[in-house]
């Protein structure tokens, strides 16, 4: 059986945890906000971009554009976003070991790089077969903008030259608070995937284009890969701060748990000594009177 | 076209950091690249560039609204339009 003090040391080194547990959750919470805000002002034109940008390519044969041209699989790039800091329950291990096993699974017949971003990804990547290409970590959130100029004119430039013949990317897109949802897209080529389930608009009058089409297009898509980086980096961080919430949610609430039965404990035990203490003094009492003192 | 037309446009002008406009409108012009673009109910499909300048359009209730932009991607279907702005046209 413990004793009191140790009980009472266990108490109080919870109830600091329990305090750190339920700060982060408050600066996570503030973060959360700030990235939630920003994430729903921003999706309308994250999901609409590529679907217009789908649908004015799809109405031209426009497969000149480097973007668009759908080659073999030879030549893999995965980008896999992940946090730099822990301590956001299971958000960064259930993404790598998606990401592992979709690399397994493309592993035979082509050539796989990676773009890690974030330090989990980096720590985890460092150890595993595929080549890492580039990566960004420390403080990503901070620098997304400056990420997705860089990594966006990267990518544009390796898809260009045909150094890759598909670019995708695994994140974890926010979905609501209790789960992220994890998410792999096929950033190039740009290809519609519902492709047999749209029917053609039906209209007779071909679209006048201002000026000709393939300058419209270009004009559409130089900003293409920057905007979704950006969209799937923020989606990301979004969810982060959202996991960290509920694992330090979580985290206090146990700690709560824990204490209340420590002190449960506590008092029994301070209960049993006071009882046997009386006990003692009683029976000494008794032994004094018998004596006839 | 099944000969019926509608009479209004739902018109959306999405800007990279929000959604500005989602309104009926009945009329709305442009800034294309080579000067303004009036479209009323009824226009053809098109696709085109924009430059920098106001978009101005007229709401279902007879309001006149001005949006600025910094050149954009103008889409027009049978009833729908879509705005993108704040892609830059150098």
């Amino acid at each position: 059986m413990p004793t009191l003090i140790d009980l009472r040391r266990r108490i109080q080194s919870i109830k600091n945890s329990q305090q750190v547990t339920q700060a982060m959750k408050t600066v996570a919470t503030a973060r959360y906000k700030k990235a939630h805000r920003l994430v729903i002002e921003r999706r309308p034109f994250w999901h609409l971009f590529p679907e217009v940008a789908i649908s004015l390519t799809k109405a031209l044969n426009l497969s000149e554009h480097p973007y668009l041209q759908v080659r073999r699989e030879n030549k893999l790039l995965a980008v896999v976003v992940t946090s730099d800091k822990g301590l956001c329950g299971a958000f960064n291990s259930n993404l790598l070991e998606k990401a592992s096993r979709f690399l397994e699974q493309k592993k035979e017949g082509s050539e796989i790089k990676v773009i890690p971003i974030g330090k989990k990804a980096v720590n985890y990547f460092k150890n595993s077969p595929y080549q890492v290409e580039r990566s960004y970590f420390d403080r990503v959130e901070k620098k997304i903008p400056e990420i997705s100029l860089d990594l966006g004119s990267w990518i544009d430039y390796q898809f260009t030259f045909q150094r890759f013949d598909v670019v995708y990317v695994l994140y974890n897109e926010f979905h609501s608070i209790i789960a992220p949802r994890i998410t792999l897209t096929k950033l190039l080529p740009i290809t519609s995937e519902k492709d047999t389930s749209e029917t053609p608009e039906v209209s007779y009058l071909e679209p006048i284009w201002e000026p000709e089409a393939s300058r419209v297009i270009d004009y559409l898509l130089r900003i293409y890969i920057h905007n979704q980086v950006e969209h799937f980096l923020y989606e990301s961080q979004t969810s982060e701060q959202a996991s960290r919430m509920m694992a330090m949610e979580n985290a206090s609430r146990n700690a709560g748990e824990l204490i209340s039965d420590l002190v449960l404990l506590l008092n029994k035990i301070r209960q049993a000594s006071i009882t046997r203490e009386l006990l003692e003094i009683q029976t000494a009492v008794e032994a004094l009177r018998q004596q006839g003192v | 076209m099944s000969g019926e037309q509608k009479a209004s446009y739902h018109l959306r002008i999405i800007s990279p950091v929000r959604l500005i406009t989602d309104a009926e409108v009945t009329e709305v012009q442009v800034p294309s690249l080579d000067g303004y673009l009036g479209i009323w109910p009824g226009h053809r499909p098109l696709n085109a560039c924009l430059s920098e300048g106001e978009i101005i359009y007229k709401t279902a209730d007879n309001r006149e609204e001005k949006v600025e932009i910094k050149g954009g991607i103008i889409k027009v279907e049978n009833d729908k339009i879509i705005i993108l702005t704040g892609i830059n046209n150098d």
